[in-house]
């Protein structure tokens, strides 16, 4: 019981470390690629910038007045509440403090290139001074432009006249574009959280005070809700928002395609327990994922949260496929069950798993995430349902409850037709469908990653439409160790742009040059500056005699006032007021390592903002905008679509050839893949669909996941031989089940709150569906009018594509190079490898051992397992004695090897006869030995000069080979040797067609050659079963009594053919004894033959 | 972006402190005819040329400031006005565009009208064509008349901006319109920091014949151009 608890309680472990570690991430930059500049410059600007932080109230209404004072209420009362918010503005910071103007436009003046200050103070010395006011009266007089009008009347010594200031666009920035529409009927309460480390659940319910804060002060200010409307966005509404709508997906679409697996598997097989343990089998794939997925990334977001239905989705096919097996084969063990669909099962899973791998290639980390958790999900459900699943349903489906219930699916028509009629009027009409609406187009148009239906997004087009800014421009993000390396590429973004302007190909730009400190300006302009102060008095005098008013001089006042405490500061930092606070909290941010950020904008002009325009920039600036990032994003991700279907197919071409080893199946399949997406285009075509950023993804998800469906059907048709009734009752209705559960996973996401995953799925959803008409209804067609199984025999696989020259001489070259212990250590994990690699090739050998060790479960599977690994030896040891080694100690002889010196005493030639059992070819040793030379009959080796090889290896160990079927005449010359009372050894197992009658072996049908029979009957040479196994590390050789025979009677057939049989059965006891060591890789068992027992006689 | 906020800043500072507009009074059935009629008058005008004198009372100057100058109306939407003898000062619209043009420097601002409809040149546009109301609905809807006062020779009334924007400026304005022509004969804006220019009107013809070229700005290589307000 301690065996069977502790991997349950790891289990458990596992599972409560991984989803305590479990987090959402909301952040939707976070699923972009992080090396595009586009994407680092926005994260940049939401990490360290304070508006992209904050909470942003609008407030809306007919009447401005109204508006104003609601916006002043929810204003008042978030300021009061410093538990809700660090700070709140509804109007610009200078309408509250407007002394801090006068300090800034002072610290100003005083970063100014020396130059400019110099000219300021030549502009203000005597004489020059009374011209210019003068000429500020005839402006005051004559100009037709309210700046002026404005500017002169109260700056009449010009001192709001900054050179960097000028030509950067004027306007009175009243707030009006950042705070309020012009009207006044639109307004922005910028909010800022109290605390900044908030988790998503915190932020929804700090979100939720702050509306209920807002709305109560509104009503307290008299308004009613109808005369002003709030809307909330910034970063806290968009991640209380997708948040959740990240956990309300999750629960959904895993909740939803639960129920439609539910309902689709008992309308299908009406049956509760199986039912219960698919239902218990998914919990546990979706809960054991989950938790990998928290150890391995610690994250879901919002695309890779979409994972559990998709997963749900494919790994309930597993499952499904089995239990029809097993419904299907009534009385089967789990084992027998799991060997059927084992191989299916996990090439598709292991193909499905690679796919979603491969989404890491789109360039989307938010997709590669939702591909690796598919992906680990995939390989989990596979064990899952192969390993506690069909153990726990396969005694339900034989005590005859599964597939008792009615059918709940019609069948397709799949009883044999060969005709291809349905295929062409599937091909003309998508054709035709296509050809009037045209293939569906790639839009960039929409924004995908967007959620579908989102009060926070909505606020923010309002916001957008209301400030006058549809039209956002690009953000220029400067980084830099410190301010002055800030300032330098300032200094170059300002020329560039400046061409740029200059050329048309940009609009306008603003940087924040301007209001950077520059401490070697400011202490070049001390001393000016410090000349104005003293001058100060008189500059006033002139003004006032000039017939303005005192209030013509609060500016310069003011100035005056401030310059003598900055200078004395040095200027090297911001001022510290107000309103520079909120200014530079506008532009200006530092990194946690230190570095200085500043952010400039640049919008277009009429023909947007061509790519060179800003070619020019300085490298470290990044270049970003919310409105042409989808456009950046589809053009990085098309190229990458392309390079990964067409990896994705070429890792297909491989899937399908490893699963099919013919290439008519493989290109039937990629025939059944093509077809099924022209389908689903026709489909999107009907409905005017189009592709958009992820939905471009499903081309290779759909090749990925539907290659499944290709593999299952034809290689059903294979083990039914074409019968299409009995692949559509086993594997069809289980992949109709699949297709269902597939378009139930996916479909569910097509009401998720992000519209680019509901676009990817419904693509997926419809392709699957599409897949499965193909697959389902026409692929069995075609596949029997491509020729069905052929001639081949069934179940008869070729010799391991391992076995060949090449792999030979590169096993002779390490075995010969590396010490015994790691050869044979390497040759264990090998063969471990290829079990786990070819599921296929371990049920056939299982299967040849069950007659020999029984049928007591896991027997064989045991016996089968020790096969591999002591075949793998056998080898590391052929190869060492073919490379020289010697083998002179490891090999001795056994108790009955005296029959060996015997059969040798009477002068007659020996046939040393043997199966495929232990290490035969190591019997040269024991030959040499007693100094025979022996030949040894072979079949030819399969690749080109392999049988020269291991005949040359031979001869080097004083072995001829005589090739079988090469030379008509070689038989003549084994007759001679034997009757000269020459050795001749040969294998009596296997045997090649032309020699093979069928005896009986352990009770069964089994293929032995008749070679040694004809042979005795020609030579009248000695029968001497032989055999050497491995015993530790050396090897034993036994020779069994020789057969005595009637060489007259074996003129007849018959008796040649039970001579064979008695041969055989002689080493029926060792065979039984090693089964480990009976090498038999292709099926040896027949049953649809019988053992031949009479028959014709010939001679 | 920086500097031109702080200048903004300081602007509102300078320009705002005291700022918003009076009571309203309703005006009364009468009010409105004569408005009515005005307007009715308005809608008739093709082309207007006048004559004026605009004196400015600034509120952080001792005296007023008076210039001479003269202005071309072409309906719906072209009108020149120069201010200064020599010519010191120039605003045209030429349709789409809105030029502000200063001869001596030989510096030109050329608005795109489409851009414009918020900001300074707004509330430039409304200082230059308020005296030109083409359609009675459209002007009601700029405009709220607060009072009306008329004696034989006179209509005057003094009218307050609907956009709170340009309320900010520009408070109210007054219009003086003679009874017997209906024509304008002065206009009065009164600006948020107490501030007023008045235009009285003289030699003014309705309906002359004003060449097409008046509005179109004649700029030698010589003048600087400048497009402030372009897209943003």
């Amino acid at each position: 019981m301690l065996r069977f608890r502790w991997p349950w309680v790891l289990v458990a472990l596992l599972i409560v470390a991984g989803l305590a570690r479990l987090r959402l991430d909301t952040e939707v930059l976070h699923l972009l690629p992080g090396d595009l500049p586009a994407v680092r410059g926005l994260l940049l600007q939401q990490r360290y910038f304070a508006p992209a932080r904050g909470l942003m109230i609008t407030v809306q209404g007919e009447d401005p007045d109204r508006v104003s004072r609601a916006a002043e209420a929810v204003a008042s009362a978030l300021g009061g509440r410093s538990d809700l918010a660090r700070e709140v503005r509804w109007r610009p910071p200078w309408r509250e403090h407007p002394e801090d103007a006068l300090e800034n436009l002072a610290w100003l003046w005083l970063q100014q290139p020396p130059g400019s200050v110099r000219d300021l103070v030549q502009r203000l010395q005597p004489g020059r001074l009374e011209d210019g006011l003068q000429s500020a009266r005839e402006r005051l007089a004559t100009s037709l432009d309210p700046m002026d009008l404005a500017r002169e009347a109260y700056d009449p010594l010009g001192l709001t006249r900054i050179p960097g200031a000028e030509g950067v666009g004027g306007g009175f920035e009243e707030g009006t574009g950042l705070f309020a529409n012009p009207d006044g009927t639109f307004r922005v309460v910028f909010v800022e959280p109290a605390r900044s480390e908030l988790n998503y659940r915190d932020v929804a319910s700090w979100l939720d005070s702050v509306r209920a804060v807002a709305r109560d002060s509104v009503s307290a200010a008299g308004m009613a809700g109808g005369e002003v409307r709030m809307g909330f966005t910034g970063s806290p509404a968009f991640v209380a928002e997708i948040s959740a709508g990240m956990e309300r997906d999750l629960k959904n679409s895993v909740l939803s395609t639960v129920v439609l697996i539910a309902l689709l598997f008992w309308m299908a097989h009406r049956t509760w327990r199986p039912l219960g343990w698919l239902l218990v089998s998914l919990g546990l794939i979706l809960v054991v994922t989950l938790a990998l997925g928290g150890l391995l990334f610690g994250t879901l977001n919002v695309l890779s949260v979409g994972f559990a239905a998709v997963l749900l989705g494919l790994a309930v096919d597993y499952g499904l496929v089995g239990y029809q097996e097993a419904a299907a084969s009534p009385g089967s063990t789990p084992e027998q069950v799991r060997r059927e669909v084992s191989r299916g099962v996990w090439y598709s899973a292991g193909t499905t798993a690679g796919t979603f791998l491969l989404l890491g290639f789109t360039g989307l980390p938010g997709l590669a995430r939702l591909g690796q958790l598919t992906a680990l999900g995939l390989l989990v459900g596979a064990v899952v349902m192969l390993y506690v699943f069909l153990p726990r349903v396969c005694p339900v489906v034989n005590a005859g409850t599964a597939g008792a219930g009615p059918d709940g699916v019609v069948p397709v028509r799949t009883r044999g037709s060969r005709s291809l009629w349905p295929t062409a009027i599937l091909v003309a009409g998508v054709g035709l469908l296509l050809a009037w609406r045209g293939i569906p187009v790639l839009t960039t148009g929409d924004d995908p990653l967007r959620p579908r239906s989102s009060s926070a997004y909505a606020a923010m087009d309002e916001l957008k439409a209301g400030l006058g800014r549809a039209r956002e421009p690009l953000r220029l993000l400067f980084r830099g160790p410190d301010l002055d390396a800030v300032s330098r590429q300032l200094d170059a973004a300002r020329a560039t742009l400046a061409q740029a302007r200059e050329r048309g190909t940009v609009g306008t730009f603003d940087l924040p040059d301007g209001f950077w400190p520059r401490p070697d300006h400011a202490s070049e302009n001390a001393p000016s500056v410090r000349d104005l102060v003293l001058r100060g008095p008189r500059l006033r005098a002139a003004v006032l005699e000039a017939g303005f008013k005192s209030n013509a001089v609060e500016v310069a006042d003011g100035l005056l006032r401030a310059w003598p405490k900055l200078v004395a500061s040095g200027g090297s930092q911001w001022p510290s007021n107000a309103t520079a606070r909120w200014l530079t909290g506008q532009f200006v941010s530092r990194a946690e390592n230190g570095d200085w950020l500043a952010l400039g904008a640049v919008s277009s002009g009429p023909e947007g903002i061509p790519g060179e325009a800003l070619g020019g920039l300085p490298d470290s600036v990044l270049v970003s905008s919310w409105d042409t990032l989808s456009q950046v994003l589809v053009g990085h991700v098309k190229r990458r679509i392309t390079v990964l279907s067409i990896l994705i197919a070429a890792a297909l071409v491989g899937c399908l050839w490893m699963a099919f080893r013919r290439w008519r199946e493989v290109l039937l399949s990629l025939g059944a893949l093509f077809l099924s997406f022209a389908l689903l285009l026709a489909a999107m075509a009907a409905v005017h669909g189009s592709w958009n950023l992820l939905s471009l993804v499903a081309i290779p998800l759909l090749l990925g996941t539907s290659v499944d469906s290709t593999i299952h059907i034809q290689l059903a048709l294979r083990r039914h031989r074409g019968d299409g009734r009995a692949v559509w009752r086993t594997t069809g209705r289980a992949l109709l089940l699949c297709a269902a559960a597939n378009i139930a996973g996916f479909g569910s996401l097509a009401w998720s709150s992000n519209l680019g995953l509901a676009s990817l799925d419904v693509v997926c959803a419809v392709g699957v569906a599409c897949v499965f008409v193909v697959c389902a209804g026409l692929l069995p067609a075609w596949w029997r009018a491509a020729g069905g199984v052929g001639r081949e025999r069934p179940e008869s696989g070729p010799p391991s594509a391992l076995y060949g020259p090449g792999l030979w001489k590169l096993g002779g070259i390490i075995a010969r190079i590396l010490p015994d212990g790691v050869a044979s250590w390497l040759a264990r994990a090998g063969a471990a490898l290829y079990r786990l690699t070819r599921p296929d090739r371990v049920a056939v050998v299982t299967a040849n051992l069950r007659p020999v060790v029984g049928h007591e479960p896991g027997i064989a599977e045991r016996a089968a397992r020790d096969n591999f690994r002591q075949f793998a030896l056998k080898l590391v040891d052929l190869w060492r004695q073919e490379a020289g080694v010697s083998f002179e100690e490891r090999v001795r002889p056994g108790g009955g090897w005296e029959q060996f010196s015997s059969a040798r005493s009477g002068g007659r030639g020996v046939l040393l006869v043997t199966p495929h059992l232990g290490n035969w070819e190591l019997g040269t040793v024991l030959l040499k030995r007693e100094g025979v030379r022996p030949l040894v009959l072979t079949a030819p080796e399969p690749g080109g000069r392999f049988t020269e090889l291991r005949a040359a290896a031979r001869a080097r160990q004083g072995v001829d080979t005589l090739v079988v079927g090469e030379d008509p005449f070689a038989f003549v010359e084994v007759i001679r040797r034997l009757q000269d009372g020459g050795m001749v050894a040969l294998l009596l197992d296997r045997p090649p067609e032309a020699t093979a009658v069928s005896v009986e072996f352990l009770g069964l049908p089994f293929r032995a050659s008749v070679a040694v029979a004809e042979l005795a009957r020609a030579s009248g040479a000695a029968v001497l079963p032989v055999y050497i196994v491995r015993e530790g590390t050396g090897y034993r050789a036994e020779a069994l009594e020789p057969l005595a025979y009637d060489r007259r009677a074996l003129g007849s057939r018959d008796e040649r053919v039970a001579f064979t049989g008695r041969i055989l059965r002689a080493f029926e006891p060792a065979v039984r004894q090693f089964p480990d060591q009976w090498f038999h890789f292709v099926p040896v068992w027949h049953p649809g033959e019988s053992s031949e027992r009479s028959g014709s006689s010939s001679s | 972006m920086a500097s031109r906020r702080i200048v903004g800043a300081l602007r509102i500072l300078l320009l705002l402190t005291g700022a918003g507009g009076g009571g309203a009074v309703s005006a009364d059935g009468v009010a409105d005819a004569a408005l009515d009629r005005w307007l009715d008058a308005q809608a008739g005008l093709t082309s207007w040329k006048s004559e004026f004198v605009q004196t400015r009372h600034l509120e952080a100057l001792t005296q007023p400031l008076s210039a001479p100058g003269t202005v071309w109306f072409v309906a719906p939407d072209r009108f020149r006005w120069e201010l200064g003898r020599p010519v010191r000062s120039i605003a045209l619209r030429d349709g789409s565009n809105l030029w502000m043009l200063s001869p001596p420097l030989k510096r030109a601002e050329r608005y795109e009208l489409a851009t414009v409809a918020q900001g300074p040149m707004k509330d430039a546009l409304t200082l230059l064509d308020s005296g030109f109301p083409r359609n009675g609905a459209e002007f009601r809807k700029r405009f709220e008349l607060l009072q009306f006062s008329g004696t034989n020779a006179t209509w005057m009334f003094r009218l307050r901006p609907r956009s709170l924007a340009t309320r900010r400026l520009l408070p109210a304005l007054s219009l003086e319109v003679r009874t017997n022509d209906l024509a304008l004969v002065a206009s009065e804006l009164e600006f948020s920091d107490g501030s007023r220019m008045r235009n009285d009107f003289t030699g003014s013809e309705r309906n002359p014949s004003i060449p097409p070229d008046t509005f179109a700005p004649v700029l030698d290589p010589g003048w600087k151009i400048t497009t402030p307000a372009a897209p943003r």
